[in-house]
């Protein structure tokens, strides 16, 4: 374990105090523009988090192939890892029904409804999904 | 159905006169029967349609994808169209107890030989074949890079090196049950080369005399690049060496060129 940087901000975006010790690499910008960027990122993130949310709280899970084809799934928050889920919606379904139709074009909204009833099959039936905790 | 049934009683009725009793019973049983007969008509007429419907998507589906790739691949779609049903039948068959998604090796490379006799009739020209094969092979490339992550689960690699050994441990042996050897490292490490003894695409061909720029098996260069494309590699690929040329061995080039970003979302700079 180690730390690389710390950071702290007023509410107006001031960076008050930065300090770091193991840091590995550099951003390769000014200070202060890196600065404006970290602020820059957290506050787009609340922003972001307050306004897609839901309800009031979620939690987000985000899965990346190496394709770059991202797969997000906002659940409550008992819901534990879900990786696996979002890897069987990407290899059994988008693979499965989008990139082995020969209809379907690649870089566009996905029309197949074969595609859409399964993936609503699929999720329905999680463990996950009916539990109403709250 | 109707007129078939007047018609039906008006014989009856010319052979002897019947009693209103006996007209009303011989109707509800014909009506009985047409009961089972409208049924029976319904379901041959919904079977039709299905197979209407049926056969009607599948040559959209081969539209479709016809034009997904390029005019070239119509001319040879339609030439080779007893082959591409025999490969249906035979996957079909395979289905039972077998892996479906293996295929005879010997009709894929048949099927192969096919695709590039036909281009060469088309183009008549080695260089524009080549271009055509590249192309083709790149439309397959970008969608079976999915394929290939879906089953495999490989995550994003660290160096050009250990994409090398992917493409080849990983890659070439779940579609063409091959190993290639890698070997001849650039120093700066951006550039191998994939050393194929026995490439399954040119199993029972000879090149005729007169065809020293085709490059037959041009296709892999395709796949590759468009999958490679689609995990942000920009790859230079092409053939040096080929044992259809009469060299020792064949060898794909592969050079990286640079890496691709993600596409910045609009609105932003």
């Amino acid at each position: 374990m180690t730390v690389y940087t710390f950071y702290m901000f007023d509410r107006n975006g001031v960076c008050l105090h930065y300090t770091e010790w193991n840091r590995k690499k550099q951003s390769g910008m000014s200070k202060d523009e890196e600065f404006k960027l970290m602020y820059g990122m957290i506050h787009s993130i609340k922003s972001f988090v307050s306004r897609i949310s839901p309800t009031d709280l979620y939690k987000l899970h985000f899965y990346e192939t190496p394709s770059g084809i991202k797969l997000i799934m906002t659940t409550d928050l008992n819901v534990g890892n879900i990786r696996d889920v979002l890897h069987t919606i990407y290899s059994n379904f988008y693979v499965e029904y989008v990139i082995r139709n020969p209809v379907c074009e690649l870089g566009q909204p996905i029309t197949s409804e074969l595609f859409q009833t399964k993936l609503d099959e699929y999720v329905r039936g999680l463990s996950i999904f009916p539990t109403r905790v709250s | 159905m109707c007129l078939f049934t007047t018609k039906w009683i008006r014989q009856k009725l010319q052979r002897r006169p019947l009693t209103w009793k006996q007209i009303e019973n011989t109707v509800s049983a014909d009506r009985a029967n047409f009961k089972c007969v409208t049924l029976l008509m319904l379901a041959m007429i919904g079977l039709f349609f299905s197979i209407i419907s049926a056969s009607n998507f599948f040559f959209q589906a081969k539209n479709d994808s016809i034009t997904n790739n390029s005019i070239s691949g119509l001319e040879v779609k339609t030439e080779t169209g007893d082959c591409s049903f025999v490969f249906r039948i035979m996957s079909r068959q395979s289905n039972r107890g077998v892996d479906p998604r293996k295929v005879n090796g010997e009709l894929f490379t048949l099927t192969y030989g096919a695709l590039v006799a036909q281009l060469l009739k088309d183009y008549e020209d080695d260089e524009e074949v080549n271009k055509q094969l590249e192309k083709m092979g790149y439309n397959i490339g970008v969608r079976l890079i999915e394929d290939f992550l879906a089953r495999s689960n490989v995550g994003r690699c660290n160096d050009f090196r250990e994409t090398a050994d992917i493409i080849s441990k990983l890659g070439f042996k779940m579609y063409l049950g091959i190993t290639p050897a890698i070997s001849n490292w650039s120093p700066a490490g951006d550039e191998f080369s994939l050393m194929i003894e026995n490439n399954p695409l040119t199993d029972f061909v000879e090149l005729p005399p007169g065809h020293s720029n085709l490059n037959f098996s041009n296709l892999l260069c395709g796949v590759l690049k468009g999958a490679l494309e689609m995990v942000q590699m920009d790859v230079d690929v092409k053939f040096v060496q080929d044992q259809l040329k009469g060299d020792n061995i064949t060898e794909v080039r592969l050079k990286f060129i640079r890496r691709l970003e993600d596409a910045i979302p609009a609105g932003e700079d």
